[in-house]
């Protein structure tokens, strides 16, 4: 276990000393919190805030890879989970801080959805590209159920998306993306 | 410069392969929405709506007590009474009760003939709307003094004009309108389905529109056209409502001078229907454009393969133009051929489930093609810009996306009360969805006219120029911050 203390500090300087995560949490509280004043809508700022939580929990490991931080990172935890475990650890308690003011029911939505965009980014490590996956996922899943013709397949595509009034679906898009995520990473080469 | 672009563009395999991503989205998900939608009545396939003079699928209903008009003539009546029911409206949907609803209407109609979709003109009077002159289903116009309840109606040579009254000597033209040949002139009655609006669970709206019933006395006839009034319910034939077949039966009473018209329906362009959906993959397209339009400039910087660029052709302000105008183009071939191939592909698909193909006219669908490839090149430059701007994927992947699709989803769903969502929809690059709008609103057909709906506050042009607007802006700040900046 001493691996992963040591991988939780190390993160824990990485978040300290790069804007990325402070700033991104930064926004997302900022936005989040004037968009539910302007609006009255306590959920209409969760959309805003949902969008950087998710390009923050990509932007931890896919930033990593794209300056090429992930090399060291993976020669001081060879068996590289501690190094995801750490990452995910510090992401939840940021996430979880935007939805100060919202239900508590969405500061967890808001942890799983960091964790979306960490195993998205141990999956398909190109920042953008993952960071576009994520979106999609939260944005043009519910944008198409207008288009759905049919009650149930509207229905069925509703309930699939994940969203802050279902958690239990969130939780299982998440679990997925973690898996494949921590599966690619334990398994493919570094770059 | 352009041609250096474009190579780029072709060769690396991601960039390619996002647009080519964008394409299957934009045709998968037309096919599959085309897929899902099927329409079936009873055993045989559904009637098509009438088409009306002006080439709109249109609903020709009413009860029609008419005479035939060789040439000029004209109609004169007083309507006495005006009432009628709606079955169960809002807010408990629990009872019947009396009354109209706003475009109940009843009045004088020249008509060419009985056949549904057939052109005409009326005059007549409206639940709560006053007194209207129609014609042909899309035109109408307000006239005649407040509380005028005595209506004429006279054709000479080719024209038709309508008149009002409040006493029946003193007469104000409500309009004219062109109609020649041989014509049936009478009286209608109509009354629309009372539309209400529910939130349907699913984070969207749905609109249910319920049956009422008109009923209109008409006395003090004058009118050129001899023999007897014959009754016709136009566009009739339905199995008829509950409340028709236990208490009252649309139809005509005649009784010493007195006409009484009962009846349901409505003279307009068709709403409530869908037509081929073959735009429903315009946003996750949009989301694959944005990527590759992000990427196509932020791999550059994090690359360094911007020195090379700028040593190659030092002129900083055309380098950037050159490279906004090969994502632009490409987005538009690229989307244009999405476009059309959706569209053949995706009606078929769709008649073939049985369900009726709505004609928009040609210049709407050229509108509808091109518009939507604009949308996509307009929003591709912009999340080009934010990415010179910002030279990070990342923060502009993110951008982009808040201020097209978060917008745009807003609006359209339950999210946000209906008024901040077109405000979103008039100020935010979400507003080139407008181009989009495939039907026209009706000033004179009563329906929520809300995005969730496909109706937009802006006009499709007004809604692309504000779309193209944020873009060059974006652009222009990113020329001027990129000719100073170091790289």
């Amino acid at each position: 276990m001493t691996d992963a203390a040591a991988a939780l500090r190390a993160e824990w300087t990485k978040a300290r000393t790069v804007p990325d995560l402070p700033l991104a949490i930064l926004l997302a509280l900022v936005g989040t919190t004037s968009v539910n004043v302007l609006t009255g809508q306590p959920s209409a700022g969760l959309q805003l805030g949902q969008a950087v939580i998710a390009v923050a929990g990509v932007q931890i490991l896919a930033g990593e890879y794209s300056t090429g931080l992930i090399h060291p990172t993976m020669l001081a935890f060879p068996t590289r989970w501690p190094a995801l475990l750490a990452k995910a650890v510090l992401l939840i308690p940021g996430a979880a801080v935007t939805a100060i003011g919202n239900r508590p029911r969405d500061a967890v939505y808001l942890g799983l959805i960091a964790l979306l965009g960490l195993g998205t980014a141990a999956l398909i490590r190109n920042a953008v590209t993952a960071a576009g996956v994520v979106l999609t996922v939260l944005f043009v899943l519910p944008t198409m159920v207008r288009w759905m013709p049919d009650p149930d397949w509207a229905t069925f595509l509703y309930r699939a998306s994940p969203s802050p009034g279902h958690l239990a679906t969130t939780a299982a898009w998440t679990a997925a993306a973690l898996l494949l995520g921590t599966i690619t990473l334990l398994t493919r080469r570094v770059s | 410069m352009i041609r250096a672009e474009l190579t780029k563009l072709r060769t690396v395999r991601g960039w390619l392969f996002g647009l080519t991503a964008a394409v299957v989205l934009f045709v998968g998900s037309a096919l599959l929405v085309a897929a899902g939608s099927h329409m079936s009545c009873g055993d045989q396939a559904c009637p098509a709506p009438p088409v009306g003079p002006d080439g709109q699928a249109v609903e020709d209903h009413f009860g029609f007590a008419h005479r035939t008009l060789a040439g000029d003539g004209s109609l004169t009546a007083h309507v006495r009474d005006f009432s009628g029911i709606i079955t169960y409206p809002p807010p408990r949907h629990d009872q019947i009760v009396e009354g109209l609803v706003p475009w109940a209407k009843a009045g004088l109609v020249i008509k060419d003939g009985t056949r549904p979709g057939s052109p005409y003109a009326a005059v007549m009077l409206t639940g709560s709307h006053g007194v209207r002159m129609q014609h042909d289903y899309v035109h109408d116009r307000a006239g005649g003094p407040t509380g005028a309840r005595w209506l004429r109606l006279t054709r000479t040579g080719a024209s038709v004009t309508a008149y009002a009254s409040l006493d029946g000597k003193t007469w104000t033209t409500v309009g004219t309108v062109e109609m020649s040949g041989p014509a049936e002139i009478g009286f209608l009655i109509a009354s629309p389905g009372d539309i209400t609006v529910t939130e349907n669970g699913l984070g969207g709206t749905s609109v249910q529109s319920r049956f009422t019933q008109a009923s209109a006395v008409f006395d003090q006839i004058t009118s050129t056209a001899g023999g007897e009034w014959r009754y016709d319910e136009v566009g009739g034939g339905g199995p008829g409502a509950d409340w028709e077949k236990y208490h009252r039966p649309a139809g005509l009473e005649a009784s010493a001078g007195r006409l009484t018209l009962t009846g349901s329906g409505d003279l307009a362009p068709v709403s409530g229907m869908a037509a081929v959906p073959y735009l429903a993959g315009t946003v996750p397209a949009l989301l694959a454009v944005l990527i590759v339009a992000v990427l196509f400039i932020t791999s550059e910087f994090r690359r360094g393969l911007i020195r090379t660029t700028l040593l190659a052709s030092p002129a900083r302000g055309h380098v950037l133009a050159a490279k906004a105008a090969v994502i632009g183009g490409v987005t538009f071939t690229v989307v244009l051929v999405a476009v059309v191939a959706a569209r053949a592909w995706s009606t078929t698909v769709f008649r073939a489930n049985g369900n009726i193909v709505l004609p928009t006219g040609a210049l709407t669908d050229l509108r509808l093609a091109v518009g939507t490839a604009a949308l996509l090149a307009v929003t591709a430059v912009l999340a080009y810009g934010l990415g010179v701007l910002l030279r990070r994927g990342l923060p502009a992947i993110l951008l982009a996306v808040l201020l097209t699709v978060v917008p745009y989803l807003l609006a359209t769903t339950s999210l946000l009360p209906p008024g901040a969502g077109e405000w979103l929809l008039r100020v935010t690059p979400a507003a080139g969805f407008a181009v989009q709008q495939t039907f026209p609103a009706y000033g004179h057909v009563l329906l929520p006219y809300t995005p969730a709906q496909g109706y937009f506050p802006l006009a499709p042009l007004a809604g692309l120029a504000i779309a193209a607007a944020w873009a060059l802006g974006l652009l222009v700040l990113a020329v001027l911050r990129f000719r100073r900046a170091d790289v």
